[in-house]
């Protein structure tokens, strides 16, 4: 194998191209791209579809994506080499993952489409040019599309070695691709899982305990099942099921079973409970994570040291598509319909829980309204539920399960990104110079207790809770990281940028605080401490320039008062920075402006997809900065609906601007990266706006007005009450 | 029991108490509906009723009789083509499951109201949550949409 590509240990290549597994020429001129991924709205059908139609030459609009089948065991064909091998999607790693692998294998189908044409029009391959999906014989004139030559190509011998493109003759690849699959999405003609019907399908809901540890001591169903489309009602593990012949019959009738929950060994835990246990083991030494030098006797040698504590809740997915699954049990095995990030570890599960082999287990993977890590591993919480109600039903028809807004955010079912204590005490010499680091932060371990605890635990530090910390960029001679683990009875998992986003709110936030201490500008201050190698270096310069950091802030309007705040973070094998602009009104609630953002990661395959999930990502990191909270009170989830865990909405989106760094580096993720920095830069801009450093997560003013109860907005539904006219 | 949808009278045996929204899903296998929330709270449901935004999980079947009720499937006519293409060029989908929703409160607005300013695409937009935050490129596609549908008004004039 060969390739003119760049061979920077960031571009992962196949061992051999494999056109015919991720490639199908198709007699109607279409080319379909089988991508190994979940599409969950990070555009990684376009990404895969414009590899492939680079190498081949196609259309934009002949291009198609189906999803390559569920395949859940180790070192699989549509394995992520990202992922151990396993067939995966997530952590920001498709297109890194998959970059060479989908280039190679359009490039050797391009040899394959040449020589099916050389051989139709008896000339030699190298006589030959594609262009715009045409096969042309320029001095005979003749020409065929792919679609013609579909079968042939494809019986063609595979060639082993392919040389893809160089990059100077890239048509798509950095430059502008639409998405492939935007068209039936916004005319709602996209098959979710919510929407999939089949034929005797049945739908059924679950009544849960609302406290760890609970159990259902009884049920009256006689109401219940009297409710029309109601087919059934079946005790499972996990509850009560309703089963209906649709979702509204089944969710209606939940409410009218007469429950009586067992609560003797239910969990009490709150919140409070949980803050006070964290600042206890923030007062003892936990599991060493790094340590560089000696960070104590620095720390005792400084001119000058600050101690702070910082505080990020729990919070959760809150996918616009709740959970969902849909199940077909019959003798040959097990077929499923849905999402899955991690089918590998959901299949598994599944296998082992119905006591078959997991290559009986069929997935049928669709497109996701959302996961940001829903569906990576919790996913598999669904299938258990349902092959439960299923096997409790003996039935061969598919059933449905649905998870309603509730039950996907507060319910035993539910999972969230773990709250975290931080403390970080930090030392500067006499000239204001950073010389000692000493962190410590407290929090859940997401990776406990599943499969791939093994692979990504080290010596009991889960990764998961101390990316940007242990790989944070900045010189430290003397540094120390310590983590505490708690484990607790709370169901925890990654969410977009996952623990970039606690550590990034903390070191980022400490770094301006210690800017401030050493009466140094922020900016300069981080620069000071990046040697130049450092690839979060010229995100800072980037977005400083952009966000004209060197210039002064407008003023607002009278009574109110304007901050600007910067940050940096690593995140995912990508690098990002941030400048957010705040307005303080008289009250203390706060509008954000304006963010600019700064984004490394690697070459870029389609840039306006990346300024997409950057936008993307500083909506849904203000949602968790600003607003997303899930708190406990006697072991139960508080924030059930959109009214309570509120998000980011069109009145509170800010003016994004977005900028590329230029790289050499092979392709990173975009879909994270972005989201790590935004809560610390904001908490700068608060910080120098008002002189109030906030370092508890939601960002509010101490004296700000609460949030409001998000209800049905009444000027909405206006046609209720309003007389109905005849003949409209 | 009859309703008038996307243009044509519907008859439906169903509930006089269940909501439009799951009318739609259920009985009519129009599923570019979105359920997210049930509670008027997530915007996914959103349709036209009588030209205005209207919840259809918020919305019972005896409710919309007699009302001209639009869904995303509907959605027909040069407001609508403007904004499907705008939404088109300027890529506005992620995930996509809010999409439908968000192309109908955008179809009501600039019905009622050609040219919205940042602040009228606020408030008409607000109620309709997008957790992908699609929000600037929806913003831009309004604007997008309603200058074309004045120049090609003004062209025709």
């Amino acid at each position: 194998m060969s390739t003119d590509a760049p061979t920077q240990a960031t571009f992962v290549f196949p061992a051999e191209p494999n056109p015919l597994a991720f490639i199908r020429l198709n007699a109607d001129d279409t080319v379909t791209v089988i991508s190994k991924h979940m599409e969950m709205g990070q555009g990684v059908y376009t990404g895969l579809a414009t590899l492939v139609a680079e190498e081949i030459d196609a259309n934009v609009a002949q291009m198609r994506v189906e999803t390559a089948p569920g395949q859940a065991g180790h070192n699989v064909l549509y394995g992520n080499p990202l992922m151990g091998g396993i067939q995966g999607t997530g952590g920001q790693t498709s297109m890194q993952a998959s970059y060479m692998t989908m280039r190679m294998a359009g490039a050797a189908m391009r040899e394959m489409i040449l020589a099916a044409a050389a051989r139709r029009f008896g000339v030699q391959a190298q006589q030959l040019s594609i262009a715009h999906g045409v096969v042309s014989h320029v001095a005979s004139g003749r020409s065929a599309g792919f679609g013609a030559l579909a079968v042939d190509a494809m019986a063609m011998p595979v060639p082993t070695n392919v040389v893809p493109k160089s990059a100077a003759d890239f048509t798509y690849i950095g430059k502008h691709f639409p998405r492939v699959d935007a068209s039936d999405k916004i005319h709602g003609r996209t098959v979710f899982t919510q929407d999939l019907k089949l034929p005797g399908m049945l739908v059924a809901v679950i009544a849960r305990p609302t406290r760890p540890g609970g159990k259902v001591a009884a049920f009256d169903a006689t109401q219940a099942r009297q409710f029309p489309g109601v087919k059934y009602v079946v005790q499972v593990p996990s509850g009560v099921a309703v089963v209906a012949d649709n979702f509204w019959s089944a969710y209606e009738a939940r409410d009218k079973l007469q429950m009586v929950w067992d609560n003797g060994q239910a969990e009490h835990f709150s919140s409070a409970d949980i803050a006070a246990q964290f600042k206890s083991l923030l007062d003892q030494p936990g599991m060493v994570a790094l340590k560089v030098g000696d960070a104590d006797a620095a720390l005792a040698a400084s001119a000058r040291r600050l101690t702070v504590d910082y505080e990020v809740p729990y919070t959760t997915h809150a996918t616009f598509e709740t959970l969902n699954a849909v199940m077909q049990v019959r003798p040959g095995g097990i077929e499923l319909w849905g999402g899955s990030q991690i089918f590998a570890i959901d299949g598994n599960y599944l296998a082992h829980a119905a006591g078959v082999p997991v290559e009986k287990i069929k997935l049928n993977l669709l497109p996701t309204g959302g996961s940001f890590g829903r569906r990576a591993g919790p996913q598999a919480i669904a299938w258990l539920e349902l092959y439960s109600v299923i096997s409790a039903l003996g039935t061969e028809l598919p059933v449905k399960l649905m998870y309603s807004r509730e039950d996907d955010m507060g319910s035993l079912g539910a999972y969230h990104r773990p709250g975290f204590a931080h403390r970080i005490e930090a030392g500067l010499d006499a000239t204001g110079k950073l010389v000692a680091w000493k962190h410590r932060l407290v929090g859940q371990s997401i990776l406990a207790g599943t499969v791939m605890e093994q692979g990504m635990v080290r010596d009991g530090i889960d990764w998961l809770s101390v990316e940007a910390s242990a790989d944070q960029p900045y010189d430290m001679p003397h540094a120390l990281l310590e983590l505490h683990s708690p484990k607790l009875p709370i169901n925890v998992s990654w969410l977009r940028s996952s623990g970039t986003f606690h550590n990034g709110f903390a070191n980022e936030s400490m770094i301006d605080e210690l800017a401030l201490a050493a009466g140094a500008d922020p900016l300069a201050f981080r620069l000071g401490l990046l040697s130049t190698e450092k690839r979060e270096r010229a995100c800072l310069e980037l977005v400083a320039a952009k966000a004209g950091w060197s210039q002064p802030l407008p003023p607002g309007a009278p009574g109110t008062q304007r901050g600007r705040g910067i940050a940096v973070v690593p995140a995912h094998r990508s690098y990002g920075a941030a400048v957010v602009e705040v307005t303080v009104s008289a009250d203390q609630s706060y509008t954000v402006d304006r963010v600019v953002c700064a984004l490394d990661c690697g070459l870029v395959i389609n840039p306006d997809n990346v300024v997409s999930q950057m936008e993307g990502g500083v909506g849904f990191a203000l949602s968790m900065a600003r607003f997303s909270e899930i708190t406990f009170e006697d072991g139960e989830v508080q924030q059930k609906f959109y009214s309570d865990h509120h998000i980011t909405r069109m009145h509170t989106m800010p003016r994004v601007e977005c900028h590329l760094v230029a790289s050499g580096e092979g392709p990173s993720g975009a879909g994270e990266t972005t989201a790590a920095s935004i809560a610390p830069a904001l908490a700068n801009a608060l910080a120098s706006a008002t002189g109030v450093r906030l370092r508890k997560v939601p960002l509010r003013l101490p004296t700000a007005p609460a949030e409001e109860h998000w209800d049905v907005p009444a000027q909405l539904n206006t046609f209720k009450g309003a007389p109905v006219t005849a003949n409209r | 029991m009859e309703i008038h949808l996307n243009g044509e009278a519907r008859s439906v045996s169903a509930p006089a108490d269940m909501p439009l929204l799951w009318v739609l899903r259920e009985h009519l296998n129009l599923t570019g509906t979105k359920y997210g929330c049930g509670h008027g709270v997530c915007g996914g449901c959103m349709v036209s009723i009588d030209g205005a935004q209207a919840h259809a999980c918020q919305t019972t079947l005896a409710d919309a009789a007699g009302r001209k009720i639009v869904t995303i499937e509907g959605q027909t006519g040069p407001i609508a083509e403007a904004l499907f293409a705008a939404w088109l060029e300027l890529d506005v989908a992620q995930c996509g499951f809010c999409q439908p929703a968000q192309i109908t409160s955008a179809a009501v607005l600039l019905n009622n109201n050609p040219t919205p300013s940042d602040v009228d695409i606020d408030e008409a937009m607000k109620h309709n949550l997008c957790r992908c935050a699609t929000y600037q490129r929806v913003r831009k596609a309004i604007h997008l949409a309603a200058s074309r549908v004045a120049a090609t008004a003004k062209e025709t004039a």
